[in-house]
């Protein structure tokens, strides 16, 4: 895997992604981060390069986050995951660990909390 | 001897046939093969027999745990079982006054039902209504009923049979209640999504904004100040969703003294501080209860707390646990064999001798969001509530205003016999 941190955000709330855009844009690393408001928007950026790290949402049109995280994590094991959601169930948390999830928090989340564990994740 | 025999067997005939609608098993069993005797007989073999036929009806009639009652033609009562006087809370002679018209709760009722029990050939089958008490209460019961004819085949007097279904009603109430939660469950997930995700935004960009901005004074402030009101409205949502979606309990065998000696000593301080005198009273010997220990935990601290907020000036804060039974008859599946179950119940009863609810809000406080508390959200007991039926336990509460609460949590403890 190269230097260059590849960092991919899946969620249909804009203002959300572009907050975490911004984010990850100016931390104090190589990084190249994308978005996606889709889970099938997600697998076609993940099939023309692989990820260091992907934020996902559960709900979404189309693919739904769980099952975009069973994909990545079958076709990509060593990328990194954090399962996000509004819906906090112990059902969708037992979901994401089962199916390889390094995190799974709850929105809303604090920005600087979430830098930080990405950072922790991919440095 | 032939024509007594012949007699008997009329008597017998006859009486068969006035109770043969509603126990035609019974009279099936009455008499084992070869119990009537084919050939001579005496006049005190006879006798005895007929006492102990009617010595066997009279058992089943007076043993049924329904109330049976028989009318006249007037609808006046010509006889009682002793369950029918218990259910009626009245002395059976005081029964045998009355008139079925006085039993009925309101005159429709009466009226509508009487008009069936009188036509000809007519049979009602558990048709619910109200029947009032002797003190003046209505029983809710479910009863039946079933004409009698003499032996010219005249239409002579009426039966009828019903049980209490008090209980049954507030089974199925219940239920309706967890089905209607459950809905809400279902719908407040939704809403969670739709909330919480443009909530997630606002506080991403306000963090956001707080990281960019170079300014110290007014505009740090109100970006502060948006992300605490975020806050503030996702606390409120996690809140209603303990109440609207609680977590599938955790159930395991745990001990009721423990959990409230465990919660005793952690709000020891408070109590202490606040100068409330805490009393225990454990019944001996309580079963286990089969609960959610953390759930029920943060039930009956959230009891212990609004105690304790009822007694601003201090008092006394008593808990007393104790069990109930109540005896079940199922079908063991394997065997297929009727079995007794033991449904046991452990009670906590938790009292305090505070200020009381008024009558007004006593109907209201399982609502959410009703509080009379400054900075109550008003969840507290809604989710308490919604907690304790969850873990199949019921939770009531008694209350006078000025005088105190007593709230009382049932919680399941299953024993097979």
């Amino acid at each position: 895997m190269s230097q260059i941190k590849r960092l991919l955000i899946v969620d249909d709330e804009e203002a959300l992604t572009f907050s975490l855009y911004q984010i990850f844009i100016n931390v104090p690393m190589e990084c190249e981060v994308l978005t996606a408001s889709s889970g099938d928007e997600a697998l076609t950026k993940i099939e023309q390069g692989e990820f260091d790290l992907v934020i996902t949402d559960i709900a979404m049109p189309g693919i739904n986050g769980l099952d975009l995280l069973s994909m990545i994590k079958g076709k990509h094991p060593m990328t990194k995951v954090i399962v996000i959601t509004a819906y906090g169930s112990d059902e969708n948390k037992d979901q994401a660990y089962q199916r390889g999830a390094e995190h799974y928090i709850e929105k809303p989340f604090d920005l600087f909390e979430i830098r930080d564990l990405v950072i922790d994740l991919i440095s | 001897m032939g024509s007594k025999i012949s007699k008997q067997k009329q008597m017998f005939s006859l009486l068969n046939h006035k109770f043969a609608n509603l126990w035609e098993e019974s009279v099936e069993t009455t008499l084992e093969p070869g119990e009537f005797p084919e050939g001579e007989s005496s006049d005190s073999q006879s006798s005895q027999l007929l006492n102990k036929v009617y010595n066997f009806y009279k058992s089943i009639i007076q043993n049924l745990s329904s109330g049976l009652i028989a009318l006249d033609l007037e609808g006046a009562i010509t006889f009682a079982n002793h369950a029918a006087a218990h259910l009626l809370d009245i002395d059976r002679e005081d029964l045998l006054k009355k008139n079925i018209r006085e039993i009925f709760a309101t005159d429709d009722e009466s009226q509508k039902s009487l008009r069936a029990l009188f036509i000809h050939d007519k049979r009602i089958n558990e048709k619910e209504v109200h029947f009032v008490q002797k003190k003046g209460s209505t029983i809710r019961v479910g009863f039946s009923s079933s004409q009698i004819h003499d032996e010219n085949n005249n239409f002579d007097g009426v039966i009828i049979l019903f049980r209490d279904l008090t209980e049954i009603h507030h089974l199925k109430m219940q239920i309706e209640k967890m089905e209607r939660l459950a809905l809400i469950g279902e719908l407040s997930a939704g809403i969670a999504h739709e909330i919480r995700n443009p909530l997630a935004g606002i506080k991403a960009s306000a963090q956001l904004l707080q990281e960019n901005s170079n300014e110290d004074g007014f505009h740090q402030q109100v970006v502060e100040r948006i992300i605490r009101e975020v806050d503030k409205a996702n606390k409120l949502l996690k809140e209603f969703f303990k109440f609207a979606k609680p977590s599938k309990p955790n159930l395991n065998f745990h001990d009721v003294d423990l959990i409230i000696d465990g919660i005793s000593l952690l709000l020891a301080p408070q109590l202490k501080k606040r100068d409330i005198v805490l009393k225990t009273n454990f019944a001996d010997n309580l079963p286990e209860v089969y609960v959610d220990e953390t759930q029920i935990e943060q039930v009956i601290i959230n009891l212990f707390l609004n105690a304790l907020d009822a007694m601003p000036n201090g008092g006394k804060l008593q808990i007393k646990t104790f069990r109930k039974n109540i005896s079940i008859i199922g079908i063991e599946d394997v065997k297929q064999q009727p079995v007794e179950n033991q449904l046991n119940y452990v009670f906590i009863e938790i009292k305090d001798n505070g200020t009381g609810i008024s009558s007004q809000n006593l109907s209201k406080i399982f609502n959410p969001f009703f509080t009379t508390k400054q900075n109550g959200l008003g969840l507290g007991l809604s989710i308490c509530s919604r907690l304790v039926g969850e873990n199949g336990g019921n939770l009531d509460i008694q209350s006078e205003q000025d005088l105190g609460t007593a709230v009382t949590v049932a919680l399941p403890a299953f024993i097979h016999s």
